[in-house]
């Protein structure tokens, strides 16, 4: 019983040593969240009525996006390089899935400034755990608007249908569940892919320390992309590049954007009439 | 190919020896336990309430535990009857003055129509006073119902992925001895009977047991779910209220 008391003893002088060291984790966050998601999502799609997501369309039949995660400004520098390259290499949008910030708001004020100077592609972007921390979200809609929208891109021959979805607190919530069902519902039949970005991974390909989405609600995604032959689902979060498929859907998890990341890179994905080709570029 | 045959016959022998020892003893000192619960809950997925009822059969013997359960779901989201069943057996292995719990589970789940998820678990345990801990470690596989599977044979697609080791953990502390009449149990947990979470999202429960009498013992338990708890930003996931009974054969 002794044993167990010292462990118990250590595990709380070391939660408490992280704690007091990490200035990028809003501790608080860890027990307490003032903006749910269920109260984000109704934010958002409120917004979304008087803010309709601009559709795109592009000349022939292909076009190619370039999609990339975890930020984390802070540092501007990866976040530069991915901007210049996305306005020379043809690039009809770009999309950010998440952790676009530390959470703080000065970190915003940077991010938007940055894509403000740097960007003239059409960008949408989804909220991160991180963004939320340290009381983030009323910087990212004050920003951004909504974290819980769709989009779509017309080609000369086709449509595709773009989700991008909030997972900033590992879930989606029974709000953001029931758009994205019924979105899918009305839409899916009359578009020729449907790809989802949203930041916390749904595959867990290995290990991490970091929080994914709990299994009964994996179960019902899976579900839903098995359903609605979802093509590819874009996540951040993991840091870490993964690559997985079960059935028609590829779920891809990026690796991140962040300044000082050894693997820093994007996906530049390829919207082919016969098929989706997706390639990471280092940056 | 010789030695292979040579080995799987050995192996097989090694089974039958135990087999048949264990019989004996069973014999002697074997017990039987039937457990009932149901389950009442609310979570982010059910659109209301969910009930869900499992069944359970325990067997028992001085060194060798085996035990079976079924779920099936009463008012649920997901459009399947029989949720899960597992099989689960392990050996008590005496270390001092405890007993340490080893052995290996198997788990099935029905979570659609068409998909399945299947856990291969291995664990060890064991049971203080007032504390009681489990670790281990499941490896999960997300697939196709076979007839599904075969039916979609003649497009380019992937019919599973695994989930590779997962950590297990269970952390429970009881208010009073085992024995007690009364009692309660506090567990921070990861897994349940037919749920395998992933470690970084742990469940908090409570439990509290009646033994009515030697061989009736009523429990209730609440459990509640969040995404993110110690981890990202906490969100709400959802809540339940089990209550069961156990009957000593």
């Amino acid at each position: 019983m002794g044993a167990i008391n010292k462990i118990v003893r250590v595990i709380l002088l070391l939660t408490s040593f992280f704690c007091v060291s990490c200035e990028d984790v809003d501790i608080t966050g860890f027990f307490y969240n003032n903006n749910p998601v269920n109260d984000r999502v109704k934010e958002s799609l409120k917004w979304n009525e008087t803010n309709p997501r601009q559709s795109i369309a592009v000349a022939g039949t292909e076009y190619t996006l370039l999609i990339a995660g975890d930020s984390h400004v802070g540092g501007t520098v990866n976040l530069s390089t991915f901007l210049n390259r996305a306005n020379t290499t043809g690039a009809s949008a770009i999309i950010i899935v998440g952790d676009l910030t530390t959470g703080h708001k000065e970190d915003y004020d940077l991010f938007k400034q940055v894509v403000d100077t740097k960007n003239s592609l059409p960008a949408f972007f989804v909220v991160g755990n991180h963004d939320l921390f340290f009381d983030g979200w009323k910087a990212y809609f004050d920003y951004f608007g909504s974290s819980t929208y769709s989009f779509k891109v017309y080609t000369s021959n086709a449509t595709d249908l773009y989700i991008c979805l909030d997972t900033g607190s590992g879930t989606l919530g029974s709000r953001q569940l029931e758009w994205v069902t019924s979105l899918l519902e009305k839409e899916r039949k009359n578009v020729r892919y449907c790809i989802v970005s949203t930041h916390v991974n749904f595959i867990r390909e290995h290990r991490t320390s970091s929080t994914n989405i709990l299994v009964e609600e994996l179960r019902a995604i899976i579900d839903l992309c098995y359903k609605y032959s979802i093509d590819l689902v874009v996540t951040g979060h993991d840091h870490n590049r993964s690559e997985q498929y079960f059935v028609m859907t590829h779920f891809i998890t990026l690796d991140a954007l962040e300044d000082d990341f050894e693997n820093a890179s994007y996906l530049t994905l390829h919207v082919k009439e016969d098929g989706l080709v997706s390639t990471f570029t280092g940056l | 190919m010789i030695v292979g045959k040579n080995l799987a016959m050995k192996k097989f022998i090694k089974l039958l020896f135990f087999v048949t020892l264990s019989w004996p003893i069973a014999e002697l000192h074997a017990q039987f336990q039937l457990e009932s619960q149901i389950d009442l809950g609310n979570n982010v997925l059910s659109d209301g309430l969910y009930i869900q009822y499992s069944d359970f059969v325990h067997y028992e013997q001085k060194y060798w535990h085996a035990e079976a359960g079924f779920q099936i779901g009463l008012l649920q989201p997901q459009n399947v009857f029989l949720n899960s069943w597992y099989i689960t057996s392990c050996a008590k292995i005496p270390a001092g003055k405890t007993i340490i719990d080893a052995g290996a589970e198997y788990a099935w789940t029905a979570f659609a129509p068409d998909l399945r998820e299947v856990n291969w678990v291995l664990f060890a345990g064991t049971s203080f006073t007032h504390w009681k801990l489990i670790l281990g470690t499941n490896r999960r596989v997300y697939r196709m119902r076979n007839q599904a599977a075969n039916e979609e044979s003649n497009i380019d697609y992937r019919d599973s992925f695994i989930e590779e080791w997962n950590i297990m953990y269970s952390v429970g502390y009881r208010l009073k001895p085992p024995e007690n009449k009364l009692n309660l149990l506090f567990t921070v947990t990861d897994f349940d009977h037919f749920l395998i979470q992933q470690e970084s999202n742990p469940m908090i429960n409570a439990r509290f047991d009646y033994r009515l009498n030697e061989s009736l013992n009523l429990y209730s338990e609440f459990w509640y779910k969040s995404s993110g708890l110690l981890n990202i930003k906490v969100d709400y996931f959802g809540l339940f209220i089990r209550l069961g009974a156990i009957w000593e054969l």
